[in-house]
């Protein structure tokens, strides 16, 4: 009987872990980034390979917002539905929260496209776009925080509180650079 | 302007060791999500069916486990009245509507 429970909910439980899972992915990606902009590089490796990891990583989370979200409609029980993971504010229940989970997934789109566009886009707009990643990180969190039945879990809360320590740190970091103002990313096409 | 023959005053990056570096950490961010994916699943899914807690042994996942736990102890009782219903024949919307007074997403 409880074998038969898990399965009936598997797919609630994947849509549940794989968010968690996005959340952290996304958290990397920003930090690369960021690490990217200061030139930071492991181990005294080519500084390429901090903009590869960032690249790389985007597109992991990539996927695993993509099982998070195609989970999420096809749960049942989360009235959620198509056009509600896409247009916030539609969703049948917790409509802020898997709102805000939606203009964050919105604006996610909008970063990898234009990503992918950029040599026909060009370096000064896609620089532009790459900016709304400082708003898509913070709804995610808070569409994290807010809505599910994980909501006030502690483990998600650990979660979420390591992921917004890593970026403030990396936030300050690039804040405490030298000559802040002049860095300016260097091309990082998808 | 180098003369051609001349060496180089600093050495090239090298591109195939970074290269490697970037290979092999993509293929473990995607295993480690991967994983952590499947076992967080896992531990959620044990949490909720019966209060046992995952063995899944990756560093955080008790801590993961016995929060899930306590945050679908409404899901348990409701995949138990599943259970019982589905054991007396009852129609499968039944069993849905129970699940879903659990707390949906």
């Amino acid at each position: 009987m409880a074998a038969a429970g898990t399965l009936t909910n598997a797919d609630w439980y994947l849509m549940r872990s794989s968010g968690a899972v996005s959340l952290v992915l996304l958290t990397a990606a920003f930090v690369l980034g960021i690490a990217t902009l200061r030139r930071w590089r492991p181990m005294d490796l080519p500084r390429f390979v901090t903009a590869s990891l960032h690249r790389s990583l985007s597109l992991l989370a990539v996927v695993f917002l993509t099982t998070h979200v195609v989970t999420a409609i096809a749960d049942p029980y989360a009235v959620l539905g198509f056009t509600a993971a896409f247009i916030p504010f539609l969703a049948g229940r917790n409509a802020l929260w898997v709102g805000l989970g939606a203009v964050s997934l919105d604006l996610f789109i909008v970063l990898i496209v234009s990503s992918v566009l950029r040599a026909r886009i060009g370096a000064r707009v896609w620089r532009a776009i790459h900016w709304v990643a400082y708003l898509s990180w913070p709804l995610a969190l808070a569409h994290s925080f807010g809505t599910g039945s994980d909501a006030g879990a502690l483990w998600l809360r650990a979660v979420g509180v390591s992921c917004v320590v890593a970026v403030g740190a990396a936030v300050v970091w690039r804040l405490a650079a030298p000559g802040f103002k002049h860095l300016e990313p260097r091309a990082v096409s998808l | 302007m180098r003369p051609p023959g001349t060496p180089r005053t600093q050495p090239a990056p090298d591109r195939s060791r970074g290269s490697g570096f970037v290979r092999r950490a993509n293929r473990r961010a995607a295993v480690a999500a991967s994983m952590a994916t499947a076992v967080l699943a896992g531990a959620i899914g044990a949490g909720s069916v019966g209060g046992s807690t995952s063995t899944g042994g990756t560093t955080g996942t008790t801590g993961t486990s016995t929060a899930a736990t306590t945050a679908e102890s409404s899901s348990t009782s409701s995949t138990a009245s599943t259970s019982t219903v589905a054991a007396s024949g009852a129609p499968t919307t039944t069993t849905s509507t129970a699940v879903a007074s659990s707390g949906g997403s």
